[in-house]
């Protein structure tokens, strides 16, 4: 259903992101009955393939190649899907975007295994490219984000983070990658250094609001809506930006000590969400996210006037204002 | 080149891997992974062999190593609960590793070898999940999936960089000294395969093994006496 959303969304890339799911399930074929099928179960349960439009996106700003720009697209986004798979080992998780997780439907090894199939899928794909600043960004880009889970699980459980450890935080797990997603778009296309750095810039900014807003719709939607527990982010120990401006006033600090230690009752939860929900620390968050996505779309304005640019400033309005 | 000279070049090269895979917050929680000295050996063995010290071959056998590493590490993931702080961590440590063995070879142009390698990496995941699956391959089967998990990314470094007169010996030696391990449960192995197959998939193997050992003439002699000496003991 999220996929569809997002289609509708990219009505005038549709053609780019039909090839693009075709170009996923291809990478993703198998010789192993299982992976194959723990792959595409990953590939069904769809997402909002943000980072390969950004790369589309990004690529129409220089000379675009559908293959080419596929190839990097493809990759980007098996990165992202191969970290999923890990991070729902991590974290525990037995649902995600309303299915089975993979380490749910079948085990931690089978998901480690798939996460490393994918991973090296994505550089199947990608090392069909040869230019070294590709490459050389999208390293440094997948060790930085590892290097962001890790220092994430060192904060794990941690009240005493401040604003900038948060932000520093949601910058290497979702921004760098959106940020490398447009730079990688731009590089391939042999766009102007100014066209580069800006689209890098602006898929940082959008990166940025879009992780402050999913961190505000892990406590504003509904169990269904998320297809996990609302409240997870709190429940698997991460603080983030809207609890950030209420963890120290005292009625709610005895739900944070429960949600930490894993003693929080299910009332406990409803009644924890319904007060984050009435503190105005989300519409703080908000206020952060708008900020993000005006300096995002700052940076895009003086380019030259296309569809690509017009799609961007729809794309990154909707990552921000979604309530999904 | 004598003994303790070829023990300086593994330990060196295992101290610079050491050093390559650095990160203070997984070191301070989990320590040092160790480096399996033995793929580090025969890694190293056709450089060694041929006097070859060429930069570039010696960051992509450090690129090798980090690969080793990730997926020697992911196959510590408990089945069932990984939920302690040790695991989650290992499976972050992994993906590091991963990370280092991609921008190693990114930062030397080797596109191809990117490639070739990754194409290596899917095959042995394949053939972990295949093998985490059946508790009962046959014989040959289990020597089959081994010989790619075990051997399968040096054999592609050989290949891509003319090394190939190693590979039958290579592939032969550290598929058998992982069946031995297997055998003797010297440590918690990956896979839980009945050691009755274990046992005949070694008896399969053997009389390869032994060939390829009358064939190692071309080695200097002191790699022909340390790889005499590594499998001896497992053949009794």
């Amino acid at each position: 259903m999220e996929k569809l959303k997002a289609m509708a969304l990219y009505t005038d890339f549709r053609k780019e992101l039909i090839y693009i799911e075709k170009e996923l399930e291809n990478a993703v074929q198998s010789d192993s009955p299982l992976i194959q099928q723990a792959s595409m179960h990953l590939l069904r349960a769809g997402g909002k393939r943000i980072r390969p439009i950004f790369v589309f996106l990004s690529s129409k700003f220089g000379n675009y190649s559908m293959e080419t720009t596929a190839k990097v697209a493809v990759s980007l986004e098996l990165v992202h899907m191969a970290s999923l798979v890990h991070d729902d080992v991590i974290d525990d998780s037995n649902m995600r975007r309303g299915r089975k997780t993979v380490k749910s439907k079948w085990d931690n090894r089978v998901a480690m295994y798939t996460g490393d199939f994918i991973f090296s899928r994505a550089l199947t794909s990608i090392g069909e490219i040869e230019m070294a600043s590709v490459h050389q960004l999208l390293a440094d880009t997948m060790l930085e984000i590892c290097k962001g889970e890790i220092i994430q699980f060192d904060y794990q459980r941690r009240t005493d983070q401040s604003f900038r450890d948060y932000l520093r935080r949601i910058k290497r797990k979702t921004a760098l990658l959106l940020s490398s997603s447009c730079e990688l778009g731009a590089l391939i296309s042999n766009a102007d250094d100014e066209v580069v750095r800006r689209l890098r810039n602006f898929g940082y900014y959008a990166g940025m609001a879009f992780q402050i807003v999913d961190d505000i719709l892990d406590l504003t939607s509904s169990d269904k809506q998320l297809g996990k527990p609302a409240g997870s982010d709190l429940l698997n120990g991460h603080l983030t930006l809207p609890i950030l401006y209420i963890r120290n006033e005292r009625a709610f600090q005895p739900y944070l000590t429960k949600a930490f230690d894993g003693t929080l009752s299910e009332k406990e939860r409803t009644e924890m969400l319904r007060y984050i929900r009435e503190s105005g620390a989300i519409e703080k968050a908000h206020e952060v996210s708008d900020l993000y996505l005006e300096k995002a779309t700052a940076e895009i304005r003086s380019l030259p006037d296309s569809d690509a640019k017009k799609a961007f400033e729809q794309v990154a309005d909707f990552l921000a204002k979604r309530t999904f | 080149m004598n003994k303790h000279d070829l023990n300086s070049i593994v330990e060196n090269y295992i101290s610079d891997l050491q050093y390559v895979l650095r990160e203070s917050i997984l070191k301070r929680e989990i320590g040092h992974f160790p480096v399996d000295s033995m793929k580090a050996f025969f890694l190293l063995l056709p450089i060694v062999n041929g006097k070859n010290e060429e930069d570039n071959l010696r960051k992509i056998t450090l690129s090798i190593g980090a690969i080793h590493a990730a997926l020697d590490v992911h196959d510590r993931i408990e089945s069932a609960q990984a939920t302690s702080a040790e695991q989650q961590l290992t499976v972050l440590a992994g993906d590091h590793f991963s990370g280092i063995h991609y921008r190693i070879l990114a930062g030397i142009g080797e596109f191809a070898f990117i490639r070739e390698l990754s194409q290596t990496i899917a095959h042995i995941n394949e053939q972990k999940t295949s093998l985490h699956q059946e508790r009962r391959p046959t014989a040959s089967v289990l020597l089959d999936r081994l010989k790619v998990i075990e051997s399968g990314c040096i054999s592609t470094f050989y290949n891509a960089y003319g090394f190939g007169d190693y590979l039958a010996l290579t592939e032969t030696m550290l598929t058998f000294v992982k069946l031995h391990a297997m055998a003797n449960s010297e440590e918690q192995q990956a896979f839980v395969i009945d050691k009755s197959i274990v046992q005949q998939a070694m008896d399969i193997l053997l009389p390869t093994l032994n060939h390829e050992l009358e064939q190692m003439s071309a080695l200097h002699p002191v790699l022909q006496q340390v790889i005499q000496e590594i499998v001896t003991p497992m053949k009794c």
